[in-house]
């Protein structure tokens, strides 16, 4: 049977970033992608050497507007190790406060695009008008509806007052209320289990093979969150879960997000009910010479910073490594073999995010004619849907 | 096993191919190995169970530092690898025929810094762009935009 | 005012295109769909392809790699059409102008195809979405 090559992107509709991806299929099965990305590249790393430690949070909190708090937060975590510090509790706390609020605004935006990919709009809609009160909550403490800016060398840049926190708890019901609907209902629906299960199932060696981590490597058995593993901020003063499921599948990982959601509603009830009034930053005339690792739980797994100090204002090296960089590739695992109106779904499964990872695209150049553009793809697993839907008489 | 467990366990089975060790604190372990112990090492972490979560290339002046980060998720410790590729070769082993995880790491490295990974599956142009020259590494000191 | 003008200003059809952004501006045009904002009651629609568009939303900074697909996306789209620069990145490159790998900002590129591209800057990072539809209705009006 002839290979022929389907591209998606550079521009595809609903996947907000242009990603180059081009799959390899035999029939109606996928048998080889690889990734080309650079779209999105802009040399954070290099852009840090220029700034002063302070401003470095703001640099790195635009490497991904999604992540927009994992990746200031792992910084101000590797220079916590760097100094050896250990922040005062209430910047603690309110760093927490918002990782988590990034959390579950994270997780509905990918429930919401997941509907959508396969054809459950009222999904999109639902999960993201759901989102709302989080990004309200975010703009009433910090003045933004994303991108806080409030991570900082030693602690955190303003408090969160008490007289905000009847308003937050408020929209968090609200939150929580639309979160448990869309749980339920993922629990509940036949053709969504249909759809879901046993698709691009990935093994939990092959998670370990690629080195995953996040929902991705949840979602395949293994038990790995850095905010159990390496307690950072309160994470080992509140109560909560680490979810897992074995399956490796698109609906494992569906339901590790939607139960980490309900959870991080949890941690931060627990840090409102908890929080004391203190300081929220240290003083830090400078930073020594030295090298410093940090780590937090985005929503997508675990993000990773190395800095280098030689004494100076502004960091030497500056690793930054965002969880999708280790995720994307795992794809290969588990879209090989699979049926092309699966492989969009699947991809979305590891919850790319492009501007993470700079871009996604799969190529291989060999023999082969081009059959769909860009929104092909989606049209075909949406189409699945509706087949499986018939199938079930409704 | 605990942490300090493992690192006496480590310091134990790779004595006489570790150059230096040092603890900065409980959660940190960085291990110097000279380039011709790296896979040899690297390999070592991997079947103890480390998960690579990224490496890190540093350019200095008579050598590109390669850092390899492994996180052992179940006793909060991240050992570091520390070695080096020599300059003007800047060669070394490719920890990617070993696991895919180490793929993309090492490409990145070697697109940004030059760095070449001997046995590497694919080590091709990841990150920059199309029309990048050749030769060019933006991440090393001298690099002039 | 002709028709096509009139047709043109009822219901402008959107279409999205990232060239280096951190995401953050496009999920803020996708909110724009949602219930709480909800231009598509406009008669705003996001479609798939450049060549049905009459608005062309631009985020990013425009990175060397993404600068040939701009132009081909410009080149496709049906003039007339007005080009929102969303975000401080699209607007000016913000705080990655300095960058090893930053070819823009994307107006430039634009102007270097079409001197007199109708080109209109929504600042923000990320500019709420209430910004965007006024910067779309603003744009419209000068057309």
């Amino acid at each position: 049977m002839k290979r022929t090559m389907i591209p998606v992107g550079p521009f595809h509709p609903i996947l907000e970033e242009p990603e180059f991806y081009q799959l390899y299929v035999e029939g109606e099965k996928v048998v080889d992608a690889d990734v080309r990305i650079s779209y999105n590249h802009r040399g954070i790393e290099k852009l840090s050497e220029g700034l002063t430690f302070d401003q470095v949070p703001f640099l790195v909190a635009r490497i991904c507007g999604i992540c927009c708090a994992c990746h200031p937060f792992a910084y101000v975590n590797a220079m916590d190790d760097l100094l050896g510090v250990d922040p005062p509790e209430r910047a603690k706390y309110i760093r927490t406060l918002f990782g988590e609020f990034e959390r579950i605004h994270s997780h509905l935006l990918w429930a919401g695009l997941a509907g959508h990919f396969i054809g459950y709009n009222t999904v999109f809609m639902w999960a993201w008008r759901y989102r709302e009160p989080i990004l309200d909550i975010c703009e009433a403490t910090s003045g933004n509806r994303n991108h806080y800016d409030v991570y900082k060398v030693g602690g955190v840049r303003f408090d969160v007052p008490e007289e905000l926190f009847p308003a937050i708890r408020a929209k968090l019901d609200e939150c929580e209320a639309g979160t448990k609907m869309l749980y339920h209902a993922v629990l509940d629906d036949p053709i969504l289990h249909l759809r879901l299960k046993n698709i691009g199932v990935l093994s939990k060696d092959d998670a370990i093979a690629y080195s995953t981590h996040g929902p991705t490597a949840r979602g395949s058995g293994l038990p790995i969150d850095v905010r159990a593993d390496e307690p950072y901020a309160v994470y080992d003063l509140v109560d909560w879960n680490v979810c897992v499921h074995d399956e490796g599948d698109v609906m494992a990982k569906t339901l590790v997000r939607l139960e980490e959601t309900l959870e991080s509603i949890k941690i931060i009830r627990q840090c409102l009910d908890n929080m004391r009034p203190g300081p929220i930053q240290l003083e830090i005339d400078e930073i020594p010479e030295g090298e410093g690792i940090g780590r937090a739980e985005a929503p997508r797994g675990e993000t990773f910073h190395y800095v280098r100090s030689g004494g100076g204002n502004h960091p030497v090296r500056h690793k930054v490594r965002a969880p999708s960089y280790v995720n994307v590739p795992s794809f290969k695992a588990n879209v090989i073999g699979a049926e092309l109106a699966d492989a969009m779904l699947i991809t979305a499964a590891n919850d790319p995010c492009y501007s993470c990872t700079e871009r996604v695209a799969a190529v291989d150049w060999k023999t082969g004619e081009t059959i769909a553009q860009g929104r092909g793809l989606i049209d075909l697993c949406q189409e699945k849907t509706k087949r499986i839907k018939r199938a079930l008489g409704k | 096993m605990q942490r300090d467990e493992l690192v006496e366990k480590i310091t134990k089975d790779l004595d006489g191919k570790l150059e230096n060790v040092e603890r900065p604190s409980g959660k940190r372990a960085y291990l110097y190995v000279h380039p011709k112990r790296s896979l040899e090492v690297n390999r070592y972490l991997y079947e103890l169970g480390g998960r690579l979560a990224t490496a890190t290339g540093v350019d200095s002046r008579d050598y590109i530092e390669v850092l390899y980060h492994y996180c052992f998720d179940s006793m909060n410790i991240v050992v570091t690898v520390k070695t080096r590729a020599f300059k003007p070769e800047v060669e070394i082993d490719s920890v990617a025929q070993v696991f895919p995880g180490a793929e993309w790491i090492e490409r990145e490295i070697h697109d940004l810094l030059g760095v070449k990974f001997k046995d590497h599956p694919r080590l091709e142009r990841l990150i920059l762009s199309d029309d990048w020259e050749e030769g060019v590494y933006p991440y090393r000191r001298d690099y002039k935009k | 005012m002709s028709l096509k003008t009139w047709a043109f200003k009822k219901s402008p059809w959107v279409y999205h295109v990232n060239v280096g952004a951190c995401n953050n501006c496009d999920i803020e045009i996708l909110d724009c769909l949602t219930p709480r904002f909800d231009i598509e009651r406009f008669g705003m629609l996001l479609v798939p392809s450049p060549r049905h568009a009459d608005v062309l939303l631009v985020t990013g900074i425009a990175t060397r790699q993404a600068v040939p697909r701009l132009r081909e996306v410009y080149e496709q789209t049906a003039k007339p059409c007005a080009v929102l620069c969303i975000g401080h990145c699209a607007c000016s490159m913000g705080i990655f102008a300095p960058s090893y790998h930053a070819a823009g900002p994307p107006d430039k590129i634009i102007r270097e195809i079409d001197p007199n591209a109708i080109i209109a800057y929504v600042p923000g990072c990320p500019p709420k979405p209430e910004a965007i539809i006024l910067g779309a209705v603003k744009a419209l009006s000068v057309v």
